[in-house]
């Protein structure tokens, strides 16, 4: 098994003795606190790559003291220069409230960062989080997988246009790719059946929290028989991952008092600072509350569903003793922990443990000494539990190699044009008219713009062959004054010059235009055999020499036509 | 998301206020912003701010009133049958400045509206019934509430089998129907029910008015209504004019309850004139 560890960093100085108003509003957060807070837990983060952790997550919730990172992102970029060589990760990013590009970028970065180290994570959100970023509950979950669908695009295409019912994008490539090819596995909490079944269709590690064992173990059952049949793949223990709290000390009855007084704080601060309770339309389904019903039907034995602070020592400890079963905390010794935390893994099947240790407002001083013991006395325990190899994650689309992988890529033409020359084009200056006693030249003489009024240079560039493609696509055809059919033996000259000296992108015979039947057709068009770069104030012409004796091309007739598709550069250079 | 969106947050948020028609005083509720809309309880649920109010308040300026002696079983003066309650919502909706609204009436409530709108066909723009009592159906009748007992009640107001619905946050939180708010409040509305109906809660000539009713109607019932039978809705569904019947799966008489996330897109759906599935429901 493969262990990790999240912290939910939660505030430690919300006030005991108001009412449950302390959630509304962040009147009673110091900022020193939270600093020192902040400090704490990058520090107790920091050690487990010491202590032999698999690596580390950042999650994120927000308007809560229940956890104060509001941008995991941030706190994964702080990991990543605390650790060398373990894996830091997110659990992940809420992409109700963000840009799905921005999310790549992000990820692709901390991947970079960490040189590969990095684990992406996404997540749904709590309605808190919608009401107040004012984002529409109604569509959220549509929105979420169009987001996901987004996201990898940008991590694995070279440059797409996305056209979405929620989001349209042109020309997005993103800097930097990242290190891992493909980026993954994603992880994400999947509860309900539409986000067990998104993750399953996407390979998508499923994280399970705050639930009975038995709880866990119907949810990766779900996802294990929706993966299976509707498709098509086996998941194994290394698609799921259970998260517990924990607590050790050396004894059981001091990590359980010290346990229960944390958990006690942990419900102060967890649930939602919303003032209206009911639950928020749109947000959910059915579906998935019919889900939860019918595991909590399976496992509601004797499950608490909170825990206050009350003057009833005997009932406190009881409510504890309840939730400590079901483990919302493993408290105890290291033996006690280990043996709970074996029975968990091997009866719900998971092959990842995300472990948390600062439970509610446990002190910096008891979650070092709770991780050493857990390391030193549980983790070599858990090791060789549910072995397996790692995640494979999976790229639905066409990885940045696919150009590379083409078979007879040589036969492609240049494709990222983003001009094409034309009889209409601006840059069309003047037909070129040389009679001779041989052969009589005609043509176009194109000129590339003087510099551009802001001072901006402009080029044009002919791209030439090179590994990628053969050269930007050329397109020609011509007529006399009456339709009369022009020599094959004509010769075709397209060249650039600055007045000095002259640079030709193609030479050749008409014919090899005239022979192809549809110059349009997919890869059909000549192409230009060199590169060449046309700068300011360049001339471009494109020239026909026809034979004595045969018909000359009328230029301006309906069927005399060029096409060049090049790349027409405007460097802006504005403040 | 436009500029315009006006979010949940907001539709969240709702007064109390109270007016006084005659010698009548009369509480509601009200939130969200929009065209009007006259939102009538049901037996039970009539004094909190739910997620079907919420969802409403986020395309309309939702009034929920509540029925006057509804919880006390003290009627005002004028009210002696159920449907003498309409006069008294007609003269809320002139107070408040309307001339047209849309109507939402869930079962008891569903009775008053489809009588209010087939009174005065011009007063209501869109109209919703939900499991609405009043029809007299011999071959499915009306279950006899009073005679049951809190097992028998409850399963013929839920469809879910177990006590408990699940709602809420961190992929929901179980709620246990039996014991909760609304299963109390449904046995004090059936008190309040019996005492204006004098035992038989059906209105003989409810059934001619349908006719009448001239707003487009969307018709919902919960498959398993335990106390008025899907039947009741399908005929109410031919009997209007303009009306379509949406049937609930897996709801019984208070869909907003046990399928509430259905219900407020099915509703939510039919106010925008959108026609998109709803996960659910189906059309009749």
């Amino acid at each position: 098994m493969r262990i990790y560890n999240l912290e939910e960093l939660t505030y430690p100085g919300v006030p005991m003795n108001f009412g449950p108003e302390v959630r509304f509003t962040n009147r009673f957060c110091d900022p020193k606190v939270a600093a020192q807070t902040y400090a704490e837990h990058l520090e107790e983060w920091a050690l487990c790559e010491e202590l032999g952790f698999d690596g580390v997550f950042a999650n994120e919730h927000h308007f809560t003291g229940f956890n104060i990172q509001p941008d995991c992102n941030v706190t994964a970029a702080a990991l990543i220069q605390r650790t060398k060589r373990i894996k830091v990760g997110v659990l992940g990013n809420v992409l109700a409230l963000r840009h799905p590009v921005a999310v790549a970028e992000a990820f692709a970065s901390l991947d970079c960062m960490s040189n590969g180290r990095f684990m992406p994570g996404v997540v749904r959100g709590l309605p808190q989080e919608y009401i107040s970023y004012n984002a529409d509950t109604f569509t959220g979950r549509e929105r979420f997988e169009e987001a996901y669908a987004i996201i990898q695009r940008c991590l694995n295409e070279e440059i797409f246009d996305h056209d979405g019912k929620h989001w349209k994008l042109t020309g997005v490539s993103i800097w930097p790719k990242p290190v891992q090819k493909p980026l993954g596995p994603f992880w994400m909490p999947a509860g309900s059946m539409e986000s067990i079944r998104f993750a399953a269709r996407n390979h998508i590690v499923s994280c399970q929290v705050f639930q009975p064992t038995a709880g866990f173990k119907e949810v990766f059952d779900a996802y294990r028989q929706v993966a299976r049949e509707e498709f098509g793949w086996e998941a194994g223990v290394e698609q799921f991952a259970g998260a517990r709290f924990v607590h050790l000390a050396e004894d059981n009855e001091t990590a359980m008092a010290e346990g229960e007084k944390a958990l006690a704080y942990l419900f102060r601060v967890l649930g939602r600072p919303i003032r209206n309770p009911a639950p928020v339309p749109g947000h959910a389904s059915d579906h998935s509350y019919d889900f939860r019903r019918d595991i909590e039907a399976k496992v509601s034995d004797d499950r608490a569903d909170t825990v206050g602070p009350t003057s009833d020592a005997k009932a406190m400890r009881a409510t504890f003793e309840r939730m400590r079963r079901h483990g919302w905390c493993v408290a105890g010794d290291p033996d006690f922990v280990a043996k709970w935390l074996e029975d968990d893994a091997s009866q719900a099947g998971y092959g990842n443990l995300i472990v948390s240790f600062r439970l509610g407002n446990l002190s910096h001083e008891q979650v070092l000494r709770s991780k050493r013991l857990f390391a030193q006395h549980v983790l070599p325990r858990l090791r060789t539990l549910n072995q397996a190899p790692e995640p494979k994650p999976i790229a639905h689309i066409a990885p940045y190699e696919v150009r590379q992988a083409e078979e007879n890529r040589r036969e492609r033409l240049y494709h990222d044009f983003n001009y094409v020359l034309s009889k209409d084009a601006i840059e069309v200056v003047d037909e070129i008219h040389q009679p001779a006693t041989r052969e009589r030249t005609v043509g176009w003489l194109m000129r590339v713009p003087q510099r551009h009024i802001d001072g901006s240079p402009t080029e044009i560039i002919f791209p030439g062959p090179c590994e990628e493609h053969r050269g930007c696509a050329l397109r020609l055809g011509l007529a006399g004054a009456n339709g009369e059919t022009i020599s094959p033996r004509a010769k075709v000259k397209l060249a650039a010059s600055d007045g000095q000296r002259e640079e030709t992108v193609f030479e050749g015979d008409y014919g090899a235009f005239s022979r192809i039947p549809d110059q349009h057709a997919p890869e059909a068009a000549l192409a230009a055999q060199r590169r060449v770069v046309a700068g300011d104030g360049w001339s471009i012409a494109l020239t026909v020499s026809v034979p004595a004796n045969t018909p000359e091309p009328d230029l301006e007739a309906e069927d005399s036509f060029f096409e060049i598709e090049c790349f027409k550069q405007v460097l802006t250079v504005s403040a | 998301m436009s500029e315009q969106y006006l979010g949940v947050g907001y539709a969240c948020q709702f007064l109390k206020k109270s007016l006084r028609l005659g010698d009548v005083r009369l509480e509601y509720l009200t939130g969200g912003k929009g065209p009007p809309l006259l939102y009538l309880h049901g037996l039970a649920a009539w004094n909190g701010w739910d997620t079907d109010h919420i969802a409403l308040g986020l395309t309309n300026t939702v009034y929920a009133p509540i029925l006057p002696g509804w919880k006390s079983g003290e009627f005002p003066p004028g009210v002696h049958r159920v449907t003498d309650y309409a006069a008294i919502l007609r003269q809320l909706i002139g107070a408040l400045g309307d001339s047209r609204i849309d109507l939402i009436g869930h079962s008891v409530g569903g009775w008053i509206g489809a009588y209010l709108a087939s009174e005065e066909p011009g007063l209501v723009n869109r109209l919703v019934l939900v499991d609405a009592l009043g029809l007299d159906v011999p071959d499915a009748p009306i279950a006899r509430l009073e005679t049951l007992d809190e097992e028998a009640l409850f399963r013929a107001a839920f469809s879910t089998s177990g006590a408990m619905v699940v709602a809420g946050d961190f992929g929901g939180v179980p709620i246990n129907l039996r014991s909760g708010m609304t299963f109390r409040q449904l046995q004090r509305g059936i008190r309040s029910l019996m005492a204006l109906t004098g035992g038989h809660p059906t209105d003989p000539e409810l059934a001619a008015r349908l006719a009448t009713i001239a707003a487009p109607t969307l018709v919902v019932w919960g498959e398993q209504d335990g106390v008025a039978p899907l039947r009741h809705g399908e005929i109410m569904a031919q009997a209007i004019p303009h009306a379509r019947l949406a049937i609930i799966e897996g709801a019984g008489h208070i869909p907003q309850k046990e399928k509430g996330q259905a219900f407020v897109r099915l509703i939510r759906n039919f106010l925008l004139d959108n026609r998109e599935e709803v996960a659910g429901v189906r059309f009749a």
